[in-house]
């Protein structure tokens, strides 16, 4: 599970690292309030939890028998007000047991060049790969806990403060491909139309071949603009909704949406159905940047130099 | 070089070793000169964080024990059960001189960001430069995998 918040340039870095805190704390509490995870140890690494990255452990290891919100989240208050000069170098990672059985973790990044890769949380099993269990969703798949996450993912959508985005995913790509996900939250309900978009272009970029000519109609237009007109229209939230249903899984859209899988795939049919219903008759009509180009090139150089 | 461990039949794509011989995990088999020296999950359980298997060789020259970690999710994962158990099995006397993660597919495109596969070995991206990823000075070597069925 990862989660993503928007830093907005007002606040300072301490009251940044206070609201992941929060949130770090939160989601811990509300695992440990479903019978999912208990936290067994915190720790508090500069630039990284992994030495071999250059990472370096605090001494300030503490052991938990489950969670306490106040008790860490004054630890974690103490410490900023400690590191203040190296806030951007913190993270700190809880971990613990998943349903008795895994190994898990959650942590807290506020290292940038992580952050742009994880996000700024994110909660994790490790992997075993020898018993089957590659990470979370494995975990999920297996013992049938989409129910419980959806939950968890809606109830982590809903507190203060609001993240950005939450998605639940097989990795941090998550956050740049649709099909990857099985559930989210996003705080603007444009999302699930922007997200889209940006899926086509992240994959037309990774070399996939059948989105570089979608990629060519959709590239001159704002995603956030066409979100914003597709939901203007009437009956594509029922559009929305019924092809949720047809992937195994909801959509709730208020100011925010939430899209809750009850399959691994749940995210990828979506995603195709979106395709197949909206985003390909969608692009024949649209101009294509080429098109664009030819216009302008028209229009600037009107006539052709001779010499 | 084949490797089986319980379900998981695996080519590895690498020319580096030889591809008769075996290793399986679960069994600790001992098959021609590979070793599988200790089934880590059941030293550890399942409640630590651990790598999949510490293997013994011999090599060109001198016998080889290598710690192995199979990538299910993320490769920072892999890595920290990678530190984790060598740093353990150090600290208990056992001698490791090669560390190696197994990988099926590629990298994710966010992780891409941050890593570099280049020869089998694993580089960190630190602004323009690369660095080698090693554990105690230990190269970090990550080899493909090409799954062969179950």
């Amino acid at each position: 599970m990862y989660i993503k918040m928007k830093i907005s340039g007002r606040l300072t870095a301490e009251e940044v690292f206070r609201h992941k805190s929060t949130i770090l704390v939160t989601l811990v509490q509300t695992l440990e309030k479903e019978g999912l995870f208990k936290a067994q140890k915190l720790e508090v690494w500069l630039d990284s939890w992994i030495e071999a990255e250059g990472g370096k452990k605090l001494p300030l290891e503490r052991k938990l028998d489950g969670i306490k919100p106040t008790e860490v989240l004054s630890f974690l208050s103490r410490l900023v007000q400690i590191h203040r000069d190296r806030i951007l170098r913190l993270v700190v990672l809880v971990e613990g047991i998943l349903l008795e059985t895994y190994e898990a973790y959650a942590l807290l990044i506020n290292v940038p060049e992580l952050r742009r890769v994880y996000g700024d949380i994110l909660f994790d099993v490790y992997a075993d790969v020898p018993s089957g269990i590659g990470g979370l969703i494995d975990v999920i798949a297996e013992m049938n806990l989409y129910e419980k996450f959806n939950s968890i993912i809606s109830y982590i959508g809903s507190i203060q403060p609001r993240p950005d985005i939450v998605v639940l995913a097989h990795d941090p790509d998550g956050f740049d491909d649709f099909g990857k996900r099985v559930s989210f939250y996003g705080k603007d309900k444009r999302r699930i139309v922007t997200d889209i978009f940006r899926t086509i272009k992240f994959r037309a970029r990774a070399g996939m071949s059948e989105y570089e000519d979608l990629l060519k109609a959709i590239v001159p237009y704002r995603e956030e603009k066409m979100a914003s007109i597709m939901f203007e229209i009437r009956g594509f939230e029922h559009r929305l909704t019924e092809l949720a249903k047809s992937s195994n899984a909801s959509v709730s859209l208020t100011k925010s949406v939430l899209f809750l899988g009850n399959d691994v795939d749940s995210g990828q049919k979506f995603f195709e159905q979106f395709m197949n219903t909206i985003i390909r008759p969608l692009a024949e009509k649209l101009t294509k940047i080429d098109v664009i180009k030819q216009w302008l090139q028209e229009i600037i150089s009107p006539y052709r130099r001779l010499f | 070089l084949y490797i089986r461990l319980n379900t998981f039949r695996i080519e590895v794509l690498s020319d580096s070793m030889p591809r008769t011989r075996r290793i399986r995990c679960d069994e600790m088999m001992l098959d021609d000169d590979y070793t599988v020296s200790m089934d880590l999950d059941s030293v550890y359980g399942s409640r630590t964080p651990h790598a999949d298997c510490y293997i013994h060789y011999i090599g060109r020259k001198k016998c080889q024990y290598a710690l192995v970690e199979i990538k299910g999710g993320k490769i920072s994962d892999a890595l920290k059960q990678l530190e984790t158990t060598f740093k353990d099995l150090r600290s208990r006397g056992y001698k490791i001189n090669e560390l190696w993660i197994y990988m099926h597919g590629s990298l994710s495109r966010r992780e891409a960001k941050r890593y570099v596969i280049e020869n089998d070995m694993l580089f960190r991206k630190v602004g323009s430069k690369r660095e080698a990823v090693r554990i105690d000075g230990i190269p970090v070597r990550v080899k493909r995998v090409v799954e062969r069925g179950r």
